[in-house]
């Protein structure tokens, strides 16, 4: 017997719900998307607090400081040391390391031309991981005050309790 | 001059979407694997200039701070916490507790009435305390003892803030 081909017509699946679904999905992690993580550092596990709350007004003119558990100070992604002993032992680990007074006076002196800015209404951002020690804390905090910096704003984790 | 019409059926117009539903597939995947679920952030603000060494006697305006001394074991654990003098062994809620008690203006309001939400005192707003850390003292036990001075959330979910000027100790 003899069997009759059918040719059938292209499938033409309707793609517009799948478009419309897609790009809502698109435009939600757009508008999720925080840039403001940038200064956010992984390696920085910060302590909990229940009382701990988000600034009311953005912070203006802040210079964000980050410690991490090794004692490794962080500006951006410029590892920095606090003093010369410190130095020596970071630089076998991390030869790229600063010393941290250098960079905040070259962070002041840039603030302090290009936007007319004292060290003093400049706040500082202090994100301490929960496993370094408070006397390291101190003494950053220590040097910050040094250059002129008065307001500090330490930095932890929202917990709900 | 006339006009010849169309007749039947025009021919259906069809758009290729395929290169632009791989565009936007490769945005979705983009998009889905840089999300990150980061837990929010909160501050404590501590205004703490450089002290300055000076001869004259202070004012009277100027009322010394309450110091709360924090020790801790050579791993960094906390040990005691003192309040002045009077050890309150390791307990924060004892520390938030004797702060309380220290600075309400009205003695009528307890510390159970105020957690359960009923009542909420007036606080002494010039009281400062002052933070005299053990050097090695984990970080995390300082923002606790932080926490506990700052304030306290009673059952009602709300925030109550005791004191916000939170000052450190020099180093020594």
């Amino acid at each position: 017997m003899k069997l009759k081909s059918i040719k059938l017509p292209p499938a033409k699946p309707n793609m517009t719900s799948m478009i419309d679904i897609t790009f809502l999905l698109i435009a939600f992690f757009t508008l999720m998307l925080n840039f403001s993580q940038a200064d956010q550092n992984q390696r920085i596990h910060l302590p909990e607090s229940e009382l701990a709350q988000p600034p009311e007004i953005p912070l203006e003119k802040v210079l964000t400081l980050q410690i991490a558990a090794n004692e490794e100070i962080l500006i951006g992604s410029t590892v920095l040391y606090l003093d010369d002993a410190q130095g020596l032992a970071s630089g076998s680990q991390n030869a790229s390391a600063l010393p941290l007074s250098k960079t905040l006076d070259s962070e002041l002196y840039i603030y302090r031309v290009k936007d007319r800015v004292d060290p003093g209404d400049i706040t500082v951002i202090i994100r301490g991981d929960g496993g370094v020690s408070t006397g390291f804390v101190q003494r950053v905090i220590r040097l910050c005050q040094e250059k002129g910096m008065q307001s500090f704003v330490l930095r932890a984790k929202q917990v709900k309790f | 001059m006339t006009v010849k019409r169309k007749t039947g059926n025009p021919k259906e117009m069809t758009l290729d979407l395929t290169s632009m539903i791989d565009v936007v597939f490769l945005l979705l995947s983009f998009f889905v694997l840089t999300f990150k679920v980061t837990p929010a952030e909160g501050d404590f603000n501590i205004r703490m200039p450089l002290e300055i060494q000076s001869n004259a006697p202070p004012s009277l305006d100027d009322l010394a701070p309450v110091t709360v001394r924090l020790t801790s074991d050579a791993q960094g654990t906390l040990n005691g916490i003192w309040l002045q003098s009077n050890p309150l062994g390791v307990d924060l809620k004892g520390l938030r507790l004797s702060v309380y008690n220290l600075i309400r203006e009205n003695d009528q309001i307890s510390f159970q009435s105020a957690m359960k939400g009923e009542q909420t005192p007036t606080f002494n707003k010039s009281f400062e305390i002052e933070l005299d850390c053990a050097p090695r003292l984990k970080y995390q036990y300082t923002m606790e003892a932080i926490t506990a001075v700052s304030g306290y959330i009673n059952e009602k979910g709300q925030s109550v803030k005791l004191t916000e000027k939170v000052k450190f100790k020099p180093p020594q």
